[in-house]
């Protein structure tokens, strides 16, 4: 077991941790953070994606052990004063969304994606979101949604990062 | 979940070597995670202990040597190296390499050593690590040598490690001026994919535009990657031709020796040997011309 | 031109917010206090008999609360079928497949119940396998089934019109085969269940179902239970596609863990399981014999099906017919010949698909018409527009066709993708058709008849829910549903609310499949809808003292047609109590509605014959794909697909080019890359890595052309997109190759080295 001490959405967690433990056992199951999900625990969906120290990555590849002193972002921490950010408002208007399974880490991909470059093209869009998989949509509208939050957050739409 | 082991986080590297040294049975160096989570999930594997090694500073430096060597720290992330080397004339060679491996979420985690030290056959960064004659820094309790990758990795998951050794980094030399790099690989589709063939070639030439050294690799293809030595004398004699392309594909499409798997035949694989041999020495024959402005 | 308030807008999910922020729940994500883990011992050899199962270590395992074998299930089946499935939840002879189900362990924590699995000791004899179904066909094959010779779960045998006088008649017959494997849905979510026991014995089951109403009813046959006990719920769902329209044995297991344990008792299949367990796309080879005219006139079809049935059957049979029942009615057909075999093999049986067996014969049909074309030397479009089926039309097998929007498709779609321009280049570039028909409203004579019904209620503020069977599993029914209760009410569509799914308080509805829940669904809605707007027109008629005649309803308000001002709001109307006098909180009298509607178009299929019209109506469309192939490599990039798709109706344009997109990024891995592979009976890439489905960087440009034809009984004229998208796009892209290189491949996937090698062959020929 071990200590370990990080942030998640900005609140400091304090968790004794067996080392078998990942970030997404611990979201989901210690902290009620069900809104990041369980595709595949394999690192092959990208369905769990957080954002860890600023970087988009697969919460079934991090231990609980390895979080001492980091920062992790999560779906639930991109809203918390109830009103939705442009990335989320985009995916909302534009039908990016349809079973909803893969959105939370679709989003928190996007997010970090515009976080590092604020003003990709279409294909490093594709790119950066190649590892997260959608069966439901096709991605199409996920890329519009993804250009027009680029677009909103650019023109000045106010975010919490 | 994963199944149940024991985690050390190294503080310093001599911790490490110790831990390595004295913990004989079951133990392995996590540094990515994202090759070992995912084996132990697979039920392929089953380490009693893992020993971080994220916490030990040297390990994560990326960084210029005295003679203008990149060297990677065990720990450097493959997005690391993806972005800083973007831009950057000797070694954009080794981004666009990184870029072609699993996703950004597995970029952000997964290292460069972790790639070359699974020893997979179709490890991507390999092939690339060889044609720029990177070598690898061993530890242990000996004194620290250096080796060639290709000397390093002696078949499908196997390395000249031993107990108590572990990797600290990668040298990769500064490429001479007018060096051009390029990297392929081919897959049943565009991203995520482990590759059917890979290639990397590095081409430098000289003011007249004559090829003066020239590597090609191919993973993928065999228990572990070949370079394909007779490249450079065709090249230099002959310079980028139809012809002296022709020989040396046959030449990779003779050496290769692909398997049949679930993911293609040895048949196809054959052919893209070929195929990806001449398309990647024209690219870097490109490259090189490009860079050298002529 | 009708001018709608809600309907035809695009308008986001009533859902989204929820899923956008984490806050929508799955199955997973929902706490259960006292719950239990289970899992399931499964065969690891491909065909043997249980000799022996010793589960005394097991039980010792701490945490371990119940086991069960066979022993402990009925043997009654768990399918889609009754009397026809035979997979037994746990079985009690022999297994028949790997990852067949022997065993169940519930405990507390899903490592102790893993552990246990682990523990079980089971003998089994090893049997001989096979995994091809010819092979399984020939004499002295090992048999599955002892009550199925052959290895024979089905035939089929139909014929209507005179074939051989069709035969006689051609001037040119065309014999050609084609195949397709097998592919895995790949939904997001891997297929859970829940199941509790309450107080009084009543069982809950919380499933990733898309069949709620008709899951109930399986587990009440086979656990003896009457409906009355059993409610099945659902949470979000993480997609379906056919894959949740059966029920699996894990629902059974959870139910009969949590009986006996008395706790619940909660099962989630991981994703390696759901790629070896789980049903796919049933395998078909197909033979096409089609006689011809040579002004492109189609005589005669014969469509003969070798079907993979895997190791048990359930909708193999309905499946393989379905996809043989189209045959005569995308193109006039004035005589069809039908043949079908389903074999069992050592392998996971198949099961429904979006599509259900249309987007194989769809590829093999459209396949053939351009090799047709060829030879007769018409435009494959052409020759589409000459064989075309038209509104009015009545099939030859007895489809009725009342709305048919297939060659304005065909031109509208070809116009859009350049067809005269962009074909027949040789710059490795090519474009390719394919068009398809296919049911709207269908997949429910099974059950002895076509329905849906809804409970409705308009709350004080004006604001309205509705309770519905019908299930979204992610394709947008809620929003639909919302969509249309918000047109007749006169509502925004932000008012409504839809609880959807839930066998203890919604009516039936027999579920998300065969595309039926925009029009069967839809047209319950619209009834009960109107039923909730009379009564509250009839208040404010009283309100504003006009008759009834004269009013409107939108947005919120019941006004008078000729005075707009002149209004009362919905919540008014809603609010309006008996006696205006209320001294304690006023409560209008409740506005509630409830409808059934019952089909009244389609029918029964003769049961001898299979003559008639099963589905109320039929969604026709065009798919032009683009493509470019490296000649080198044999990879095929898709660059556009023009999909020009009659809906009926389109209640949500961009629900449904969200629906077409998706389903083409299906046919585009059903086309190129997906298959689950078998080597002796196990699949040897299970993992998403492995599999080869679309990422972002393999799916292409779509060109959505949604064309409305108003369809007499569909809700505003709507049809169902579903399954649509995916039918015809692996037919385009093959088509598209030829056009491209000239090579035909007659096998799905079209993979590069099949290019490469068909690219050798043609040199060769030179």
């Amino acid at each position: 077991m071990q200590k370990v001490q990080f942030e998640v959405n900005g609140d400091t967690v304090r968790l004794t941790a067996e080392p078998h433990w990942t970030l997404l056992d611990v979201l989901r199951n210690k902290l009620n953070l069900t809104g990041t999900k369980r595709g595949c625990e394999m690192g092959d969906c990208c369905a769990c994606t957080i954002i860890l120290d600023g970087r988009a990555c697969n919460s079934c590849l991090v231990l609980a052990g390895e979080l001492d002193g980091s920062s992790v972002l999560t779906i639930e921490g991109l809203s918390k004063d109830a009103r939705l950010h442009p990335v989320q408002r985009a995916f909302v208007d534009h039908g990016a969304i349809q079973c909803g399974f893969c959105t939370p880490g679709m989003v928190m991909s996007t997010v970090a994606l515009l976080n590092r470059n604020p003003n990709p093209s279409e294909d490093e869009v594709r790119l950066r979101l190649a590892g997260n998989i959608c069966r439901c949509t096709g991605y199409t509208k996920i890329i519009e949604a993804v250009m027009a939050a680029s677009k909103a957050i650019r023109g000045g739409d106010g975010i919490t990062k | 979940m994963l199944p149940r082991f024991e985690y050390i986080r190294a503080k310093n590297l001599d911790e490490a070597i110790r831990i390595l040294s004295t913990e004989v049975n079951g133990v392995k160096v996590l540094a990515g995670g994202t090759d070992i989570f995912v084996e132990m999930k697979q039920g392929q594997s089953r380490p009693r202990l893992l020993v971080d090694i994220k916490s030990i500073p040297e390990l994560s430096q990326l960084s210029i040597g005295t003679n203008g060597e990149l060297i990677l720290g065990a720990a450097v992330k493959l997005a690391e190296l993806e972005y800083w080397a973007a831009g950057q004339k000797d070694w954009s060679g080794l981004s666009i390499t990184a870029r072609n491996i699993g996703s950004e979420q597995v970029r952000n985690r997964g290292t460069v050593v972790g790639n070359v030290c699974r020893a997979s056959p179709a490890a991507d960064m390999v092939p690339m690590l060889i044609a720029m004659d990177a070598q690898v820094e061993i530890v242990g309790s000996e004194e620290p040598k250096l080796l060639p990758v290709e000397d390093f990795l002696v078949g499908p998951g196997q390395t000249v490690l031993k107990t108590g050794e572990l990797i600290k980094s990668l040298k990769i030399p500064k490429p001479p001026s007018n060096t051009g790099t390029a990297f392929l690989k081919l897959g049943k589709r565009r991203a995520m994919n482990v590759s059917i063939v890979s290639a990397a070639a590095k081409i430098t030439i000289n003011n007249a535009n004559r090829v003066k050294s020239a590597s090609v690799v191919l993973g993928a293809v065999a228990p572990t990657p070949i370079r394909i030595l007779e490249a450079e004398t065709i090249l230099s004699n002959e310079g980028l031709t139809k012809q002296s392309l022709e020989k040396i594909s046959n030449l990779a499409s003779a050496r290769a020796r692909p398997l049949t798997d679930f993911r293609s035949t040895q048949d196809y694989r054959l052919k893209i040997v070929k195929i990806l041999t001449r398309r990647v020495l024209k690219q870097a024959w490109k490259r090189a011309t490009q860079t050298s402005g002529i | 031109m009708m001018e709608f308030s809600a309907i035809g807008k695009r308008t986001p999910r009533i859902d989204a917010v929820e899923q956008v922020t984490g806050r929508a729940q799955f199955l997973p994500d929902l706490k259960f206090p006292n719950m239990l883990y289970a899992a399931i011992l499964r065969s690891t050899i491909a065909h043997g008999r249980i000799l022996n199962i010793d589960t005394r270590e097991a039980e010792r395992v701490p945490g371990v609360k119940a086991i069960i074998t066979s022993l402990d299930t009925p043997t009654a089946c768990v399918g889609f079928y009754m009397g026809v499935a035979n997979k037994e939840c746990l079985v009690s002879d022999k297994v028949r497949f790997i990852g067949d189900d022997i065993a169940a362990v519930a405990a507390e924590s899903q490592e102790s119940a893993q552990e246990a699995c682990s523990s079980i000791k089971v003998d089994l004899e090893p049997l001989p396998v096979v995994f091809d179904p010819e092979e399984a066909l020939k004499p002295g094959a090992p048999l599955l089934h002892d009550d199925s010779p052959k290895n024979i779960a089905g035939e089929i045998h139909k014929e209507f019109g005179d074939v051989a006088e069709g035969f006689a008649a051609s001037d040119k017959i065309f014999e050609t085969s084609y195949r397709t494997n097998a592919v895995a849905h790949c939904c997001l979510e891997t297929r859970g269940a829940l199941a509790e026991v309450d107080a009084y014995g009543r069982l809950t089951i919380w499933s990733t179902t898309q069949i709620p109403h008709v899951l109930r009813e399986m587990l009440s046959m086979v656990l003896d239970l009457p409906v009355g006990k059993i409610r099945v719920r659902k949470a979000h769902v993480g997609g379906g596609f056919g894959s949740r329209q059966s029920s699996d044995p894990i629902d059974l297991i959870c139910a009969i863990l949590a009986l006996k344990s008395k706790r619940p008792v909660r099962l989630i299949k991981d994703r390696i399981e759901e790629f070896t367990t789980d049903r796919s796309r049933y395998p078909m080879t197909m033979t096409l014999k089609t006689g011809m005219k040579s002004n492109g006139r189609i005589m005669v079809c014969h469509a003969d099906i070798l079907t993979d049935a895997g190791a048990y059957h359930d909708q193999g049979l309905s499946i393989t017919g379905y996809a043989l029942n189209r045959i005569d009615h995308c193109y006039r057909i004035p005589c069809a010949k039908m043949d079908a075999k389903v074999v069992f093999t050592n392998k996971v049986y198949g099961g429904a698909f979006r599509g259900y067996g249309n987007p194989q014969i769809t590829f093999a049909i459209e396949s053939q018409m351009d090799e047709i074309a060829e030879e007769l030397g018409i435009d494959p479009l052409e020759l589409r527009i000459i064989n075309a089926c038209h509104e009015g039309d009545v099939a030859v097998g007895g489809a009725r066709i009342t709305s048919c929007g297939l060659t304005e498709s065909l031109k509208r779609g070809a116009s859009v993708a350049g067809w005269e321009d962009n074909r027949g280049r040789s710059n490795k570039r090519g474009i390719g058709m394919a068009c398809f028909v296919h049911s709207g409203g269908g997949g429910a004579w099974a059950h002895g008849g076509n329905f849906s019904s809804i409970f409705i209620k308009v709350e004080y503020d004006g604001s309205v829910d509705l309770i519905t069977g019908v299930p979204d599993v992610g394709q947008g029914s809620k929003t639909t549903l919302a969509l249309i209760a918000a047109e007749v009410i006169g509502i925004p569509v932000a008012d409504v609310r839809v609880h959807s799914g839930d066998t203890g308080i919604a009516p039936v509805s027999l579920g998300a499949r065969g595309s039926r829940e925009t029009f069967l669904g839809g047209n319950a809605v619209k009834l009960a809808a109107e039923d909730a707007k009379r009564q509250l027109q009839s208040r404010a008629a009283s309100m504003l003292r006009v008759p009834v005649e004269e009013l409107g309803s939108v947005q919120g308000k019941i006004f008078i047609k000729s005075q707009p001002a002149e209004f009362v709001t919905i919540a008014q109307a809603a609010s309006k109590t008996m006696h205006e006098h209320a001294s304690a909180f006023p409560m209008g009298v409740p506005v509630v509605a409830s409808a059934c509607y019952t089909d009244p178009v389609s029918e029964m299929a003769d049961l001898t014959t299979g003559y008639g019209n099963p589905c109320p109506t039929y969604a026709f469309g065009t798919q032009v794909a683009e493509v470019e192939v490296d000649t080198d490599t044999g990879q095929v990039t898709v660059l556009r697909v023009v999909a020009a798709h009659d809906v009926g109706r389109a209640i949500n344009p961009m629900a449904i080019e969200g629906q077409l997109e998706g389903s083409i990024s299906q046919g585009i891995g059903f086309a190129l890359t997906e298959q689950v592979i078998w080597e002796k009976g196990v699949v040897k890439n299970p993992k998403l890595t492995a599999y080869n489905l679309p990422t972002t960087m393999d799916v292409s440009k779509v060109t959505s052309i949604l064309i409305e034809t108003d369809d007499p009984e569909g809700p505003f004229g709507a049809k169902g997109i579903g399954e649509a998208g995916l039918i015809p796009t692996a037919g385009a892209i093959a088509n598209a190759i030829y056009d491209a290189v000239g090579v035909r491949i007659r096998e799905l996937p079209i993979t590069a080295d099949k290019i490469l090698d068909a690219l050798e062959e043609k040199t060769d020929n030179k």
